[in-house]
């Protein structure tokens, strides 16, 4: 075992380590609320840490250096759709706060079910973001285990550190739940920062003139990388999908979002929380300038995805690739983590309610087993089985971004159907310009979906409220899906407290507008 | 959330999705020695941060109140 696998592997390691100290113990038994959402008490602080680490992905790491080692500037849109998002998280977090304490909320599925007045939208919004998060999950794993093995030149070293690292993440996610993922994303933000400038300092320097010779050389060599005018990746195409992602992440539409924002402790530690978060998105700039460096230094053919790891290797000694190696790492294990939170709470809440809250928890966590195991075995044996699905994965979510809309509203006057259908629509349309061969030039297939999408959101709401189309409810009455919310909690003069209601067996006859 | 303020967070807003169409920016013009689209994004990231920070101090959070007082 060379220095930079022993270092690589100590990191793995140690991030499940602080990961496993995160569990508060004293006094505080273990339920789905404590373990998904904290019992909603997290500060400013552990909120920024926490969402940090969620949004710095293996993408940002590895998929925007290749991106600048391809195209150029236009991986700089990663810069623009998380700052766009941030505003849109900034306007809705906050009154999904709020919407989630009142009423109980542990997934975005709840959100669906208790806005819409609908366990059957609940369930159906449950299945389509666990099947969606699964490829997503899938592809941490296999990124960390590109890491290991462009870090340390060792393929077999690559599918035991992903063995190694998967089971370790799903050991301090069942231990600790959502405070442990916090923990080991203090140690992850902050070793990133450490990489980041490492990076920034010495890779320019294997290049003739540094950091400002770099660029001088791009310019001479291939201008086309510092313009927008490339063939895939135009001015259509850096809007459009910097439009979508910031559509989807700015409403949340990513089921495991959710619990970092309803484990807040106030709207106001949110809302400061998504102030001072795109400064850590400025990091997102060393990857692109490492990727650009990759551009001059490397051959034009070679593995985009390895720009990063490669010109680390170039400018490093071993054992500080290690740590670089570990930093990335992390970017795998962490968002894992939140990822395996998202589709646990929904499978164990909204689609396997158990009767007692222990049982739920048990349930929670073999769905926790479950998922790491299949993303884990898919990720070795068939790598490319759920691509297709992945592709979906981003756009087919923001299909949900109408409904959120008028979930959000103080009166939701677009009925459980309309919403039901438009995303339906909307994924759907997704599939046939994704697979269907389709000539859409460089617009976002995603952003495109969302047209159908609304039109037949609108009309069928129309067809509702005029009485053609039925009941406005959908499902109702059919399942568990009833929260205990504001009105309920207010009724007897006690405030909703921050715990999590259980999802109650009895069904609602109220209103919809009861909640708003 | 009045409109005013809301205008505070559109102008970041409009500084990214105008990126591609500002001739100035979508260059082969290097800004302190860095690309000058790559600049340019980077000032709207610490311009968004800017913008919230005035939303926060100018516009009203009267939901903040109530909160605070049921406490």
């Amino acid at each position: 075992m060379n220095t930079t696998m022993a270092v690589t592997l100590a990191g793995i390691i140690a991030i499940a380590a602080i990961g496993v100290s995160g569990r508060r113990t004293a006094g505080h038994g273990q339920d789905l609320g404590e373990w998904a959402v904290g019992g909603r008490r997290f500060g400013t602080v552990t909120m920024w840490f926490l969402q940090a680490g969620e949004s710095f992905t293996t993408f940002s790491f590895l998929g925007l250096a290749g991106l600048a080692f391809s195209d150029g500037v236009a991986a700089t849109y990663a810069l623009g759709y998380l700052s766009l998002c941030l505003l849109g998280q900034y306007l809705t977090g906050p009154r999904l706060w709020r919407l989630g304490k009142a009423n109980g909320y542990i997934t975005q599925a709840d959100f669906f079910a208790d806005r819409f007045d609908s366990p059957l939208l609940g369930k159906v919004v449950a299945v389509v973001g666990a099947v969606f998060l699964l490829p997503y999950l899938q592809l941490q794993i296999t990124g960390l285990g590109l890491i290991v093995q462009l870090a340390t030149g060792s393929e077999t070293g690559a599918t035991g550190s992903m063995v190694l690292a998967t089971v370790l993440t799903v050991g301090f996610v069942l231990w600790s739940g959502i405070r442990g993922i916090a923990r080991a994303a203090y140690f992850k933000d902050v070793l990133m920062v450490v990489a980041l400038i490492v990076l920034v300092v010495a890779v320019p320097l294997t290049i003739s003139g540094g950091l400002g010779g770099l660029f001088e050389t791009v310019r001479e060599s291939r201008p086309a990388l510092l313009t927008l005018d490339g063939a895939a990746t135009d001015a259509t195409w850096f809007t459009t999908a910097m439009l979508i992602s910031a559509i989807g992440a700015g409403l949340n539409t990513m089921p495991h979002l959710w619990s970092a924002i309803l484990s807040a402790g106030s709207a106001r530690s949110l809302r400061r929380n998504y102030i001072w978060l795109p400064l850590y998105q400025v990091a997102i700039a060393v990857p692109v300038i490492v990727g650009f460096a990759g551009a001059m230094a490397l051959a034009p053919d070679a593995d985009s995805r390895a720009a990063l790891l490669t010109m680390t290797g170039h400018a490093l000694p071993g054992w500080l690739v290690g740590v670089v190696a570990v930093a990335a790492a992390a970017t795998a294990m962490v968002p894992s983590a939140a990822i395996l939170l998202g589709i646990s709470t929904l499978v164990s809440r909204n689609l396997l309610p158990a009767r007692s809250e222990r049982a739920t928890l048990r349930v929670n966590h073999v769905c926790v087993v479950l998922a790491s195991a299949l993303a884990l075995v898919l990720g070795i044996a068939r790598p490319g089985l759920l691509a297709d699905l992945l592709l979906l994965t981003f756009g087919g979510l923001a299909q949900m971004a109408p409904a959120t809309v008028a979930g959000l509203a103080r009166h939701n006057r677009l009925g459980a159907v309309p919403a039901l259908l438009g995303i339906v629509t909307g994924v759907l349309t997704l599939a046939w310009l994704t697979f269907g061969g389709v000539d859409i030039g460089t617009v976002d297939a995603g952003l495109l979906s969302l047209v159908p999408n609304i039109v037949v959101t609108v009309v069928a709401q129309l067809l509702l409220s005029s009485g053609l189309l039925g009941s406005r409810r959908l499902g109702a009455g059919s399942g568990s899906g009833r929260m205990v919310d504001c009105g309920d909690a207010l009724a007897d003069g006690t405030p909703a407290d921050g715990g999590v209601a259980a999802p109650a067996r009895a069904t609602s006859g109220r209103g919809p507008t009861a909640r708003d | 959330m009045s409109q005013r303020h809301l205008a505070y967070l559109a102008v970041p807003a409009a500084g990214f999705l105008a990126t591609p169409y500002l001739p100035f920016v979508n260059s082969t013009h290097l800004w302190f020695g860095l690309p000058s689209v790559l600049v340019w994004c980077v000032l709207w990231t610490v311009g968004t941060t800017a913008a919230l920070a005035l939303y926060e101090a100018h516009a009203p959070h009267p939901e903040d109140t109530d909160e605070e007082a049921a406490k």
